[in-house]
């Protein structure tokens, strides 16, 4: 089994999907993607952005915490997430709220993250699930960043064939 | 997470416009609308019916679309006949590549990462040489 590459899709019209193989055994892509010191070297704040906080206790009623500043701002944005299902090594889903320094809430939505391993390869699915489709469109509107996931959904709804 | 790399605080025309496109493609009338013009041109009342909405609340939205550049209005007699532009999605579409480069970028930098965790737990032996001390 080979990795493959990043694979995107919109399965519905409030999901997205994301799908990746790791040349590691899942309880390392496990611990990767959910113990801060580890989160810091992935998840690449944008130049001139620095992470200020970075907390993540991966158990059902564990939170998520996140905080970039940038030259102007600080926190210019922030995302809160609580875990409400974990399976280690294997499943974890929590909430998640973004917002911009002002408090202005700029996006919610609910990520899962599925692993499965075989022969030393991890597949990880990401599905990222908007709570609702006003909420997701409400994302569109305040700004590119969230427009950037949700114009997957909408680009994907303009182009399809009609149902 | 989200594509927080991606966020640009920066005001361009460009983004501005953008802004625009996503801005009207958020609403399902005017996808509805898109989705029509794609089999050709349309006049308003065209544009209306199957949406089952009326007259003005269909101008409404081809404004909306107008002023994102996705639809081009021409008036012929007394017919308004709506046309899609595509450059607009085109350019759209470049910004969803632009999530997906985000997400790689994460992700090749989670393979290196992994790569160190992997090394870290299970130090190599030496490939060859006998009686050569196992790296600590």
């Amino acid at each position: 089994m080979t990795p493959e590459g990043l694979q995107i899709s919109t399965p519905t019209d409030t999901t997205i999907v994301l799908l990746r193989t790791f040349h590691a055994p899942r309880r390392l892509v496990w611990t990767a993607m959910f113990t801060p010191d580890k989160m810091r070297r992935w998840m690449l704040p944008p130049p001139g952005w620095t992470t200020t906080v970075c907390e993540c206790e991966p158990h059902v009623g564990g939170k998520l915490r996140l905080a970039w500043k940038d030259a102007e701002n600080d926190p210019a944005m922030t995302l809160e997430g609580v875990f409400t299902e974990v399976v280690p090594h294997e499943r974890a889903v929590h909430t998640e709220t973004m917002k911009l320094g002002s408090g202005e809430t700029i996006g919610s939505l609910v990520e899962t993250h599925e692993f499965t391993e075989e022969g030393g390869v991890t597949t990880m699915r990401i599905t990222q699930q908007y709570a609702s489709k006003d909420a997701r469109d409400g994302a569109i509107a305040s700004g590119m960043d969230q427009g950037m996931e949700a114009c997957y959904l909408q680009l994907d709804a303009v182009l399809a064939p009609p149902a | 997470m989200k594509p927080i790399g991606i966020v640009n605080h920066m005001v361009s025309d460009r983004e501005a416009r953008l802004d625009l496109v996503f801005h009207a493609l958020a609403h399902p009338a005017r996808r509805a609308i898109l989705r029509q013009l794609s089999g050709g041109e349309r006049n308003l009342t065209e544009l209306a019916s199957p949406l089952r909405m009326t007259f003005p609340a269909a101008t409404k939205h081809v404004r909306v679309l107008e002023r994102a550049r996705l639809v081009r209005r021409r008036v012929a007699g007394r017919e308004h006949l709506c046309r899609l532009r595509a450059q607009p999605l085109e350019e759209a579409m470049r910004w969803t590549e632009q999530f997906r480069l985000h997400w790689e970028a994460r992700f090749e930098a989670l393979d290196s990462l992994l790569d160190e965790m992997k090394a870290e737990e299970a130090p190599r032996p030496a490939p060859r040489g006998r009686g050569r001390t196992r790296r600590s």
